[in-house]
């Protein structure tokens, strides 16, 4: 199963790009698991404000996540 | 008071749109915007606001104007450095048009003078800089049940929104769903930790990106006082200028009550 992850504002200084492909072997695959799993490779993650959405559309985190989908992390920005 | 003739001649290049004509000019012509933030985005979103003619315009900023403004904001000219920001911008709208009304604020908005600032106002625009102001924003406009165009940027990347539209069919007296739509408070809780995100200052931007992004939120205004179609209600744009990739996500509330 792959995802495709999409990285907004501050987020990006903490992953290597701002798009990522994510492949998942495991059973269930909810935002809460991809979250945990963004958090062990990318560290820099941990602790930051942002809202998740799938294919466009805010979700929570028990989200059950499908092959191919679109997810988003977005943070609030601050600058105007 | 200006001649009609000049009125009709003036914004006669908007007047033929069938979103616009007369009624629509006239609506504008009656309306009351407050602008919080005559900065980066505050610039472009006051100099579209005024030449669409907005009739009642209240510019809030307790900022002077200094060199390293000028490479973004647009209104602003080296003579100017050390002059209250609100007091330049409203000069500069009086000198395009006498007839709009401008009110020059020079404070910081706060839940202490919100309310005064809020008195008969239609609309706020969000130019601010800061998470303190925005959800000061947010939470003076969800108790005045007043509508609010948010916009903020990071680097190359822009939000825009506008929270707290009143429901039409609840104000009617059909009082399913929810008064208002989704505020900036559903969709982030609670602002994050000092120094997890940086502003303008920190982490760099180009004049053309707060360009964009404050005439978005100019075209937003607009359009909720003219009553278009597609507005942002209960959605988030977001435009990355790096990748000229503009796309539109479907909020949602962390709000148990609002989901």
């Amino acid at each position: 199963m792959q995802v495709r992850l999409l990285f907004f504002g501050n987020l990006t200084d903490a992953v290597p790009s701002s798009t990522l492909d994510w492949d998942w072997n495991g059973q269930r695959f909810a935002v809460v698991d991809l979250l945990q799993s963004l958090y062990v490779n990318y560290p820099k993650l941990k602790g930051k404000t942002f809202r998740v959405a799938v294919n466009q559309q805010f979700v929570e985190t028990d989200f059950a996540l499908t092959d191919g989908d679109e997810v988003a992390l977005m943070p609030p920005f601050s600058g105007g | 008071m200006e001649m009609e003739a000049d009125f009709l001649d003036r914004y006669q290049r908007q007047l033929s749109l069938s979103e616009v004509g007369l009624s629509g000019q006239r609506a504008l012509r009656a309306a009351r915007i407050l602008i919080v933030g005559m900065g980066g985005l505050g610039c472009p979103a006051l100099q579209y606001l005024s030449t669409a003619g907005v009739g009642t315009l209240i510019l809030v900023d307790d900022d002077e104007v200094s060199l390293s403004n000028l490479h973004r904001q647009t209104l602003y000219s080296p003579q100017q450095i050390g002059q209250k920001k609100v007091q330049v911008a409203a000069d500069w709208v009086s000198s395009l048009n006498k007839e709009i009304k401008v009110v020059a604020v020079a404070e910081k908005f706060s839940a202490v003078n919100a309310l005064n600032l809020l008195q008969s106002v239609d609309l706020v625009v969000d130019c601010t800089d800061t998470f303190t102001a925005r959800y000061a924003i947010n939470d003076a406009c969800a108790e005045a049940g007043i509508p609010w165009v948010y916009g903020s940027i990071a680097k190359f990347e822009g939000q825009v929104s506008i929270f707290n539209v009143p429901n039409e069919e609840w104000q009617q007296g059909n009082k399913r769903g929810l008064s208002h739509s989704l505020n900036y408070r559903d969709v982030f809780p609670n602002p994050p930790a000092d120094g997890e995100v940086q502003n303008c200052a920190e982490s760099g931007v180009l004049g053309a990106l707060a360009g964009i992004v404050g005439s978005l939120q100019a075209l937003e205004a607009l359009k909720f006082l003219l009553k278009t179609e597609g507005l942002l209600v209960d959605q988030m744009l977001t435009y990355d200028g790096l990748l000229h990739r503009m796309l539109k996500y479907q909020l949602r509330s962390s709000n148990p009550s609002k989901s």
